[in-house]
């Protein structure tokens, strides 16, 4: 090896990571070459001097901790008890909205009849209208709890 | 409980014969199976056991990445739990197109990238920081410690990635391919990693 040795082969060198003939080569060089040799055993020092340090190591009680510390995740399911409710809440105002127009006459019947006169066929009647919303009121009211007693 | 995957060799002092690479650990795909898809679903249902079960599994190499990131045992073993927790948390949002080995170690990375932020705003006392690296050589002679602590000293002054491939490798004693698993490049980047930062804490200690 007539060129000098990278860092990186010196390093892979230290680690035992070159190739039989890329090792010969390099330590061909080194003995040669006293200012790669130099550089070789200053990297073999660095490296002496971090495998000193002892490795920190995962314990069990380090698992143990970290179980501990774990948070409940919200569920699939308690992420659709906010639209169940919602659900429930918004035809059960509609359906309050809609009573005074199924019990009489008054302004909420006027505008139901100026409304049905602009779109005639679309409205359904307002009992029937008052029946379905009433219904989701009542099923999107049972899922909610039914959802959270799961 | 399934056993700990991954733990390194134990080594004996370092000599220039001993310097080689671990020959007695197994290749990283060993062990990081990626067969372990019922597992990571129990986990994402909401099962603790089995979450814990990759907590045992991925404890190690997700700790190891945090000492390359603080230098520091205690924080990095707050921030390994950290990245631990985040992955819970996190977990029904893996759709398992990558193993989750790949996933906690990108998770652990970002960790390590927030935290080495965090750490550069508030910059630690120096003999704090010393006395904790001398802590944990004590056997050591005098010279020793103060060589180690000099040496890891000059490794906190490396780019993050650079660190963390240095402790990686000559601390924590992980081989070359575990890196590249851990640390999310090629080979050749690890290789260069290493070179450079051995490089650069041997220029700094030389000044």
């Amino acid at each position: 090896m007539s060129e000098h040795p990278s860092d990186e082969q010196l390093s892979l060198l230290i680690d035992g990571e070159l190739s039989l003939t890329a090792r010969a080569a390099v330590n061909h060089h080194l003995s040669a070459c006293p200012a790669c040799a130099e550089r070789h055993d200053t990297l073999v020092e660095l490296v002496a001097g971090l495998r000193l340090q002892p490795p920190l190591r995962w314990t069990p009680t380090l698992s143990k901790h970290t179980q501990a510390r774990l948070q409940p995740r919200p569920h699939e399911r308690d992420r659709a008890l906010p639209i169940a409710l919602a659900l429930a809440i918004a035809a059960a105002a509609a359906a309050a909205l809609w009573l005074p127009l199924a019990i009489g006459p008054g302004f909420a019947r006027a505008l139901f009849d100026v409304a049905d006169s602009l779109l005639p066929g679309v409205l359904p009647g307002h009992t029937a209208m008052l029946a379905l919303l009433a219904a989701i009121a009542a099923l999107g009211g049972l899922a909610y709890p039914l959802a959270r007693s799961r | 409980m399934s056993p700990n995957l991954f733990v390194e060799s134990e080594r004996g002092p370092p000599t220039l014969g001993s310097m080689g690479v671990d020959r007695e650990l197994a290749p990283a795909s060993a062990r990081w199976p990626v067969a372990e898809r019922a597992v990571v679903e129990r986990a994402q249902r909401g099962d603790e056991a089995a979450f814990a079960t990759l907590i045992d599994r991925y404890g190690q190499p997700v700790l190891s990445l945090c000492y390359g990131s603080t230098l520091n045992p205690a924080d990095a073993e707050e921030l390994a739990q950290e990245v631990f927790l985040a992955a819970w948390q996190g977990l029904p949002g893996f759709r398992g197109e990558s193993a989750f080995s790949t996933w906690l170690f990108a998770l652990a990375r970002n960790a390590c990238v927030d935290r080495a932020r965090q750490a550069a705003a508030r910059p630690r006392l120096a003999s704090a920081y010393e006395q904790e690296q001398l802590d944990r050589l004590p056997d050591a002679s005098d010279t020793t410690r103060a060589t180690a602590a000099a040496i890891l000293a000059a490794a906190e002054t490396l780019a993050l990635p650079l660190r963390q491939a240095l402790l990686l490798r000559d601390v924590q004693g992980l081989s070359y391919e575990e890196i590249a698993h851990v640390q999310g490049v090629p080979l050749g980047t690890v290789r260069s990693r290493l070179a450079a930062a051995r490089a650069a804490v041997g220029e700094e200690l030389a000044r």
